[in-house]
């Protein structure tokens, strides 16, 4: 059919919405609460547009396209309209705007300037709920909150963990845990897909910037850093490089920058991972005892878990994530070797993700903490920024040695499914004892949320399933325990589409939050990087093998754990 | 299960048995029996109706009487304010504020002697004695259609309901097909009586094209306007009439099952509607195969928690769903995709009501009341400044004087009449220029107000419309879900600025962006509470601005409402005894006995405690 978009006559679809069609046709109507999985809820009435024969404005995101329909965009009264309903919420937020971490990101920020509004025309009352920051992972601030309510939906659609919700009504109304409790006490898990939709900065990871810059200034440290697979996809994303080279190589010439002593790679941790699952698996395998198998490098995961399915917790591998493995292996062999005592070395962690701001937490025997700290992928840029560092004028480097070598099989890590093709080359390699044989598994890749495949491993055939997005865990968990379907190995992500797609991750405008357009480049490049590597098996990396060696004599360095219940 | 001509025949055997109760235009017959018919509504009811009942009864066994009188609850007589009512059968005797100290009287003087007590009959505002209901100026201009079996049957008894015609609409409208149900609303130019007044046929025609195999029809009984009770006393006096509404629409429109949601704190009139579907099944009425016919229908009661905001039908529909309760944006109307996402037609409680009166005696019946585009009668709820508090029903088209002052009985206390809220808190004012106005819904829009609910709350000079329009505000500021930016940030704002100008510290500026925010909100609100909430507002802007600007210009309130604004001072005409002293809650009151006393303005708080204290009335408000 064909309809009128101020003016201009443009094609479109039954069904579709009058910001579907604008969107397709580049004419821009702005949006603060709409998320498109999740359909229109129209309370932001921001996107207000005019339709021939309409009583009043009419929500774009809601508004069906009819043949002949005249829309317009840009009228004085639409302009206006948008204009007060941005001075009503500019009215009760907390525009300490240089101070927030969505400054120059925040959408609501951008909107105010592209419409000129006034903060103060409305000024009144602010509600005042003061700041959750119970959570290790997450931030809660309503004070800037605006109610779009995507977080709501993300939590309860998307994972279905419904940890937070509106409560209260009028100008009281708020987002808030149930009964008012605080984040850590709720169902939370800390994936912070919520973060990623928040238009301002209401939510956010729990802010350890100031503990980096503290560990960066500390001259009796030494300094280890160690990025995430996922982070060396999308770092060009926020900052922009020059061409010449993958972003990944530029990555540890930017942590050197910082003032890091030594570049690691959590990489290295997850071939590390890689073995210690395989091994792990193996003795499963032959006993029968605890399978399936799910994998243990998502924390976000394992909560998830403790909160929601306590009894499948002994299924759950022991192995510490590959970020605490690394900074386990940092703080007693790297220590030993250094000769230095543990506590002399901080260990920080750049990830994808707002979990691990927990899990780094954890104490070790020694009452430590093997990383000292977690940056997120936004902190880590914002950081940069603040150091001036030029992008433009930087040479590429490697990882430090000792720790800092990896594989394909590391690097796919960042990816849904990555993990378990990791261990399933190292698996067929290792029962076949042989070094060369297949490097690809098409068949866990994807963007699927939920992958299932049969493989033979020298003779036996394993059921394997990878699924991402905690709704899709639950189901799959309900399926195993109903058993509708028979599963060996289970890889699990909290975030959909795996570590590309992290919480830590920069965030692109939520509004237009599209899941294929965000992770399907980052998911192509991961695999990019896994192709270029000399090595692509885990049990090719020579630090790793070396270190286990060292490990295997020594016992110095705890690379499991056991979940406990909550 | 019962058949069409065993209903017919109960309601037959039972008009015949009936003969103690009185019909309108039937002439009663002379017995020596005595009926006693006691309202049993909340406003009664909560008056203590169980009580006078006992007291009556056990006053008639210690006379030995018990056999010869018989009391009846029934439903409301509509005149709340003269509660608890108790009337007689078949002498027509109408007792008002009847307690329980009277039992003994109404017993030896009236039932056994004969004697009416005079202090108990009602007296009309011209001062007229009315001893029976036709001698009632309150009733005189009202008209009955939705209100007409409420004083006369029991809701208890579905037999008495049937009595008097009662499912004999459903009844017809099992051998007529949809369409012709449907035309046969359409036709009669039914509204919807919860607010917008959207033709109900129309409604049902939408949801009778959709195809789908579920279709629902939901009663909204959620009412919640200040001041407006006539959906709760349908429920409680007449639920029947809301089944077999229900039923017809299910009929038509293709659905099964129905719903009918009323907020929880109307907890007699869940009961009544239990024991209704109760006795309705039994009687074949609902259920499966209704009355031997193909037609399957039937009821359940779903209990809202309260807000007002799930008297709108999205949130309504959310709110049966169990999801918190907050509207969604239409188009999709209910009727294409309401509960669960399918079919649905939603219909305030005095639609439907409406219901079985147009389908047996037609549309053109019910046309002759009311005016060409608004047909039928409408009941308004008349509370505030107004002498006979309470229900009442005329046809659309009466003038505002006509029910204020005719109906209404006036302002009382000699006050003069200032202007009248019209439907509730989404309504307006309308001032007295205006009292000729016909009450319908184009005139009332015309008058920037709207029909709503039927809610009229009158008020007095001494009313400060500048408060009177914040009191509203403060209602829709709670009760706002707060889902849409305009009405959740908005009203607050617009509610800061006239607590501001109550307070004195207005600026002219603020009326600007008073007006500024209220069309703002009228225009982009998502529901229908939003975009009605600043109409109070807007209404007494266009009435009283200069009430507003007396505020701001001159920092006085001419009502003397505001406390900020006015002052109290005692004259020479006081004695010193001493009384306003001792009453003054915060001893803002110097003075030695039998001398002047004095006001200290830093300290008194303005409660006027001291003025109605003060026996010389030295004690005046300065405004």
């Amino acid at each position: 059919m064909k309809i009128k978009i101020d003016g201009k006559v443009c094609e479109a679809n039954e069904g579709e919405t009058v910001l579907d069609v604008a969107t397709r046709v580049g004419v821009k109507i702005p949006t603060l609460c709409y998320l498109k999985k999740f359909g229109p809820t129209s309370s932001c009435r921001m996107c207000l547009v005019e339709v021939e024969g309409q009583r009043g404005l009419v929500t774009a995101c809601s508004f069906k396209v009819k043949e002949g329909m005249n829309i317009k965009t840009n009228t004085p009264a639409i302009i206006n309209a948008r204009k007060i309903n941005l001075e009503l919420l500019l009215s009760n937020h907390d525009f300490n705007c240089t101070s927030c971490v969505r400054d120059g990101s925040c959408e609501l920020q951008a909107l105010k300037e592209e419409y000129g509004a006034d903060e103060s025309k409305f000024a009144g009352e602010k509600i005042n709920d003061g700041l959750d920051e119970s959570s290790p992972a997450i931030v809660r601030d309503n004070s800037k909150c605006i109610l779009c309510k995507k977080c709501v939906a993300v939590c309860e659609k998307m994972q279905e963990i419904g940890a937070i919700k509106e409560t209260k009504r009028g100008f009281e109304t708020k987002i808030a845990c149930a009964f008012d409790t605080e984040l850590n006490r709720s169902s939370c898990v800390g994936c912070g897909q919520c973060v990623l939709v928040c238009p301002t900065g209401a939510l956010r990871e729990s802010i350890e910037i100031e503990k980096v810059e503290k560990i960066l200034s500390d001259d009796s440290l030494i300094k280890v850093v160690a990025p995430a697979p996922s982070v060396r996809v999308a770092i060009s994303e926020e900052l922009g490089f020059n061409k010449n080279y993958p972003q990944s190589a530029y990555l540890p010439t930017l942590l050197r920058e910082m003032g890091f002593d030594k570049v690691f790679d959590v990489n290295f941790g997850a071939d590390l991972t890689v073995m210690e699952e395989a091994e792990e698996f193996l003795t499963r395998l032959k006993s029968h005892k605890n399978l399936p198998m799910f994998t243990s490098c998502c924390p976000a995961w394992v909560e998830y878990a403790k909160k929601f399915y306590p009894e499948i917790l002994p299924n759950i591998s022991t192995c510490k994530s590959p970020m605490m493995m690394l900074g386990a292996v940092v703080k007693t062999y790297y220590a030993e070797k250094l000769g230095v005592s543990p506590q002399k070395i901080a260990v920080v962690a750049i990830m994808p993700c707002t979990a691990k701001k927990k899990e780094a937490r954890q104490k070790n025997e020694q009452q430590l903490q093997d990383v000292d700290a977690v940056l997120s992928v936004r902190e880590f840029v914002y950081l940069l920024k603040k150091k001036k560092i030029n992008t433009k004028k930087l040479v590429p480097s490697g990882y430090d040695s000792m720790l800092g070598e990896s594989t394909g099989a590391g690097v796919i890590f960042g990816a849904s499914g990555g993990v378990m093709e990791a261990s399933l080359r190292t698996l067929n390699d290792i029962l076949n004892g042989k070094n060369n044989l297949k490097l690809d598994y098409e068949e866990v890749r994807g963007l699927n949320s939920v992958k299932l495949a049969s493989v033979d491993l020298a003779g036996k055939k394993v059921n394997v399933a990878v699924v991402s997005g905690l709704k899709n865990v639950g189901e799959l968990i309900d399926k195993i325990k109903r058993n509708e379907i028979q599963v060996d190995f289970v890889e699990v992500m909290s975030c959909p589409g795996g570590c590309i797609n992290g919480g830590g991750m920069p965030i692109k405008n939520s509004c237009t939050q599209n899941y294929s357009r965000v992770v399907e480049p980052r998911m192509k490049e991961i695999y990019a990087l896994d192709k270029i590597n000399e090595f692509r098996k885990s049990h090719q990396n020579k630090e790793v093998n070396e270190f286990r060696k060292w490990n295997a004599k020594t016992h110095g360095t705890k690379l499991h754990t056991i979940h406990g219940k909550i | 299960m019962k058949s069409v001509e065993d209903i017919v025949k109960i309601r037959d055997r039972r008009r015949k048995y009936n003969h103690l109760r009185f019909r309108e235009n039937e002439p009663l017959r002379p017995l020596q029996d005595t009926e006693i018919l006691i309202c049993s509504s909340t406003g009664c009811s909560s008056c203590g109706t169980d009580k006078i009942i006992e007291a009556i009864k056990s006053e008639c066994e210690k006379k030995g009487i018990s056999n010869k009188v018989r009391i009846t609850k029934i439903g409301c007589f509509g005149l709340c304010a003269m509660g608890p009512i108790i009337t007689f059968k078949p002498t027509d005797i109408f007792y008002t504020k009847v307690k329980v100290e009277d039992a003994e009287r109404i017993v030896n003087e009236h039932i056994i002697n004969g004697k009416i007590l005079e202090d108990k009959i009602y007296v009309n505002e011209d001062g007229t004695k009315a001893e029976t209901i036709s001698k009632f100026n309150f009733y005189k201009k009202q008209k009955f259609v939705a209100r007409k079996d409420l004083r006369l049957i029991s809701p208890d008894e579905i037999e008495d309901y049937i009595s008097l015609d009662g499912y004999m609409g459903l009844i017809k409208s099992l051998s007529m097909t949809p369409e012709q149900i449907i035309e046969e609303v359409e036709n009669s130019k039914l509204r919807g009586r919860g607010g917008a007044g959207f033709p109900t046929g129309k409604k049902w025609r939408t949801a009778y094209y959709e195809k789908s195999s579920e279709k629902y029809v939901i009663c909204n009984g959620d009412e919640g306007d200040p001041g407006a009770f006539m959906d709760r006393t349908i429920l409680e006096s007449n639920p029947h009439s809301i089944l077999e509404g229900m039923a017809i629409a299910g009929r038509a429109i293709g659905a099964s099952r129905g719903i009918i949601y009323v907020r929880a704190e109307y907890k007699l009139a869940g009961e009544k509607l239990a024991r209704a579907i109760e006795s309705a099944r039994k009687y074949g009425l609902l259920g499966e195969n209704i009355l031997g016919s193909d037609f399957d229908f039937d009821i359940d009661i779903s209990l809202g928690a309260g807000a007002f905001v799930c008297g709108e039908e999205t949130a309504l529909i959310r709110s049966v769903e169990g999801k918190r309760g907050e509207p969604e944006t239409k188009p999709p109307y209910p009727a294409v995709s309401g509960l669960w996402g399918k079919p649905t037609v939603i219909n305030n409680v005095e639609t439907l009501t409406n219901i079985p009166a147009i389908i047996l005696n037609g549309a053109n019946w019910y046309r002759q009341f009311g005016t060409e585009n608004s047909s039928g009668t409408k009941i308004f709820a008349l509370s505030g400044k107004i002498r006979n508090t309470g229900l009442i029903e005329a046809p659309i088209g009466t003038t505002l004087s006509e029910i204020i002052f005719d109906i209404g009985g006036g302002v009382p206390n000699g006050k003069k009449f200032k202007a009248v809220q019209i439907g509730g808190p989404s309504g307006g004012c309308v001032p007295i220029e205006h009292l000729d106005k016909k009450v319908d819904y184009e005139s009332l829009k015309e008058l920037g107000t709207m029909m709503g609910s039927g809610g009229m709350i009158v008020v007095d000079e001494d009313t400060c419309m500048v408060d009177f329009a914040k009191f509203f505000l403060d209602f829709t500021c709670d009760e706002s879900c707060g889902k849409c930016v305009p009405c959740r940030i908005g009203n607050k704002r617009m509610k800061e600025i006239l607590t501001k100008i109550c307070e004195g510290k207005g600026t002219m500026a603020d009326l600007d962006t008073l007006e500024e925010l209220a069309h703002h909100i009228k225009n982009t609100s998502l529901c229908g509470l939003g975009q009605s909430a600043p109409n109070p507002v807007l209404s007494t802007l266009r009435y009283f601005r200069k009430e507003y600007e007396e505020h701001i210009k001159n920092k006085k309130c001419p009502a003397g409402v505001c406390k900020n604004l006015i002052s109290y001072e005692i004259s020479s005409k006081c004695i010193g005894c001493g009384l306003c002293k001792r009453g003054c809650p915060v001893s803002a009151i110097k003075g030695e006995v039998r001398k002047i006393h004095e006001i200290d303005p830093a300290l008194c708080i303005k409660c006027g405690l001291c003025e109605s204290k003060c026996p010389v009335r030295a004690i005046n408000k300065i405004r």
